[in-house]
């Protein structure tokens, strides 16, 4: 369905955003994880035909967006991380408008995704006075509009409270049944329960693609907890990586990750999806 | 410790504006503009005539000269370039940060205020240099830097202070943020004009204290040397066969200067509700939202004539049928009738008086119209980005190519909705004027695209417009100025020309960034 060659996008000779990525990615949720300043921003940018790869190419079905980009624009949901609403325009306004730039013709389709959304009753309300959650229920509607085939969708879950942030990533997950969503984040917890798929993105370049069970699987045995005072706790972070560190009472719990036995007593742990994501980019950073 | 925070804020201020490229090409465009006043007397036309004779370009008539044509410009074009600084800072989400700060407020309008004014100078500074290297060029006796300095002092200063003084008001107190306090200052710019007959037809000149343009001044100071009535000020073409005249080098009288420094001090005025109106970023009163809506009049307009927004419902209804650009330029202009109630009310007058009003009115309706087009219509190739919906809108079918070509489409459709039925009307009474209209909205248009998309602000086009109209309204001769038939002085060529403009203009504006 979507699939990327070799995609490299620098900017000037200093900075290369993204460096010889390839990907080849089906129907499903797939999360696009890596810290900030990984590359996914503009990565989401060049799918959503927004920017042009300084090389290699994206295809959509076989066709280069760079040379057509209304081959996927025509069939593309896009939900930038930063965006905002028109003033003095209802949420029912803001939706006709959109519905019009995409060529949607059916303005019940308008109705119904407001209901999807929960943002029915609102629907006469002037959007600028959204809460950032409704904000974001709203700008997914919008992304939905032309019953889209892929849906980009950057940081979707930034500066959400906790219902918002569940209600959303529901949302997110239904979507995946028949299509492809791309959810870019540096949060974990957002994708890990919906996400088939994991692309996992350092420094501009792609280190790892797969589901997040592999991914898991790949960890184990490399995860330790272990209870240490705070002398050995300056010792153990010298030479190890520590993943998270709670004190209790004279001592530290530590969760560690590491290929081999940390500190006498260590035990090894089951690792979360979070914990195998820092492992594995701390044994890609020793690799290389 | 105070004045060492206030320096620090004006020299930061001063460095962010000029190490901007917007500032380079103003300061180019400042440098150009001064040398274009100054026509070269071989060429048929001078800087300044008296009875069709020339005034020798010595260095008190170049820098009176320059001053002049320098102080109305400075005042307009250095307010809207001055202002917007808050709301950028809001933009930026520094608001809260300085707002949060020990930094007292009335510090920080200070500072702003004093980085204003720097910027300002650093403006009249190549404009003089400019002046002073033309001089040497085509002057006609010895450069004499001090006579050069004592003119931009008196002419130039008191209104450099007044137009910072009026930005920093203007940006520091909310009622006077955004489009309609950029229309107030162009009337407060445009009474200061207003005030020159009273100098110029009166028995005796007389320099006016509240005139911070220094029109009044440089008329003032030149009526004890040559003949005010019959004098041209500007490029002006002269008879050569007649003898030059020559100023002499000190023409500031005493009474002149003193009520320039009166100037200086009154120009301070405005500066001072700003210190105690200072917003402070405080969220309840720069926020856009409700309660400050209801504190704007055009806001406040717009509310209550918000049910009249419905009749947009069928623009867009017809939008989603109509394919590709059409569809997508008709959304934009529902999108800018529904964003703008009054702009409706406005619009259903316009279509009534159209066609109830005799043929002879229909050219001042067509004005009004045009004026109220050209305002809606400014901020429509930055209201994307304004609003945060730049990415949105370039990610549907076209584009972001597009959405530039489909916004000047909706501008011109605007401007057909606006003045469409006046036109057909013209078109039987004076087919001329008709066609004048409709090349000067598409060349407007057109304008209001490219200089949207080069700034990525309303504001550029929206103070040359004004300008424009301004200049339009008044010059009744000359075809070129008659942009959209108002006068009735358009000519084939000058429509031509026009529409040759709105061309060009198109094109670089899709060329830009492309």
């Amino acid at each position: 369905m979507l699939e990327l060659q070799n995609v490299t996008k620098s900017f000037g000779k200093q900075l290369t955003a993204v460096a010889d990525l390839s990907l080849r990615l089906q129907p499903g949720v797939v999360g696009l994880i890596g810290h900030n300043g990984a590359g996914k921003t503009t990565l989401m940018q060049m799918i959503a035909t927004l920017t042009t790869p300084s090389s290699g190419r994206i295809l959509f079905d076989g066709i280069d967006i760079a040379k057509k980009p209304d081959a996927i624009r025509t069939r593309l949901g896009y939900l930038p991380q930063d965006f905002g609403v028109y003033r003095n325009v209802s949420a029912l306004e803001f939706m006709q408008y959109f519905a019009a730039l995409k060529g949607v013709r059916d303005p019940a389709r308008i109705r119904r995704l407001l209901e999807l959304v929960n943002l029915h009753d609102q629907a006469k309300r002037m959007a600028s006075t959204f809460s950032g959650g409704m904000l974001r229920r709203l700008g997914i509607a919008q992304a939905l509009l032309n019953d889209p085939d892929i849906l980009v969708v950057d940081e979707p879950t930034a500066g959400l409270d906790p219902e918002e942030r569940l209600r959303f990533r529901n949302l997110l997950a239904e979507l995946g049944f028949n299509k492809l969503v791309l959810i870019s984040t540096h949060i974990v917890s957002d994708v890990e329960t919906i996400a088939g798929q994991l692309a996992i993105m350092k420094s501009g370049r792609l280190i790892a693609c797969d589901t997040p069970g592999a991914i898991l699987g790949r960890a184990r045995g490399q995860v330790w907890s272990a209870s240490v005072d705070a002398a050995g706790y300056d010792a153990l972070r010298a030479t190890t990586h520590v993943l998270q560190a709670l004190r209790q009472g004279e001592r530290i719990a530590l969760r560690i990750a590491h290929p081999s036995l940390p500190c006498p007593g260590a035990q090894l742990a089951e690792p979360s999806l979070e914990e195998a994501l820092m492992a594995h980019r701390y044994a890609v950073r020793e690799a290389a | 410790m105070i004045s060492e925070v206030i320096r620090t804020l004006a020299l930061l201020e001063a460095r962010v504006r000029l190490r901007r490229t917007s500032t380079l090409v103003t300061l180019l465009a400042v440098m150009a503009l001064s040398w274009l006043i100054i026509p070269d007397p071989a060429g048929g036309q001078t800087l300044m005539s008296v009875h069709g004779a020339r005034v020798r370009y010595t260095s008190s008539m170049l820098a009176l000269g320059s001053t002049a044509q320098a102080s109305l410009l400075f005042a307009l074009g250095g307010f809207y370039l001055l202002r917007g600084r808050m709301a950028e800072d809001q933009r930026a989400g520094l608001g809260g940060v300085i707002g949060a700060s020990m930094l007292g407020g009335r510090f920080f309008v200070l500072g702003r205020w004093c980085g204003g004014v720097l910027y300002l100078l650093a403006l009249i500074g190549a404009a003089m240099a400019t002046v002073l290297v033309c001089h040497l060029v085509r002057g006609e006796g010895p450069v004499e830097p001090l006579v050069y300095l004592s003119a931009y002092v008196i002419v130039l200063g008191p209104m450099a202070l007044f137009t910072a003084s009026c930005a920093v008001l203007w940006d520091s107190w909310a009622p006077l943020m955004g489009k309609r306090g950029d229309l107030l200052y162009f009337i407060v710019w445009v009474g200061q004009m207003a005030m020159l007959p009273a100098v110029t037809e009166g028995p005796v000149a007389t320099t006016i204290p509240v005139d911070f343009t220094g029109m009044s001044a440089v008329v003032s100071a030149l009526s004890a040397h040559v003949d005010i009535h019959h004098m041209s000020l500007g490029i002006a073409d002269f008879d050569p066969a007649l003898a030059p005249l020559t100023l002499p080098a000190s023409v500031w009288r005493a009474d002149i200067v003193a009520v320039r420094a009166l100037s200086a001090v009154l120009a301070l005025l405005p500066l001072w509700p700003a210190l105690y109106l200072f917003h402070r970023f405080s969220p309840d009163r720069v926020k856009p939202g409700r309660t400050r809506a209801r504190r704007s009049p055009l806001a406040l307009l717009n509310g209550w004539l918000r049910p009249l927004a419905r009749l947009t419902q069928p623009l867009f209804a017809l939008a989603t049928r109509l394919p590709g650009i059409a569809g997508q330029a008709l959304a934009d202009v529902a999108l800018t009738l529904s964003t703008t109630s009054s702009a409706i009310a406005l619009l259903l007058a316009a279509q009534v008086l159209a066609m109830v009003l005799p043929a002879q009115m229909l050219a001042p309706l067509v004005l009004a119209c045009v004026a109220v087009w050209g305002v809606l219509v400014s901020d429509l190739p930055a209201r994307d980005g304004d609003a945060g919906c730049a990415m949105l809108g370039a990610a549907v079918p076209g584009g972001a190519a597009r959405r530039y070509w489909r916004q000047l489409a909706a501008a011109v459709t605007l401007g057909l909705m606006f003045t469409g039925v006046a036109a057909l009307r013209l078109t039987v009474h004076a087919p001329l004027r008709a066609l004048a209209l409709l090349s000067g909205l598409f060349a407007l248009a057109a304008f209001a695209s490219m200089l949207g998309r080069l700034s990525g602000s309303a504001r550029t086009f929206l103070v040359l417009f004004l300008l424009g109209l301004y200049v339009g309204v008044q010059v009744h001769t000359v075809a070129m100025a008659d942009v959209v038939g108002f006068h009735g002085t358009a000519t084939l060529a000058s429509v031509s020309a026009w529409s040759l403009m709105g061309i060009a203009a198109a094109w670089g504006g899709h060329l830009w960034k492309r």
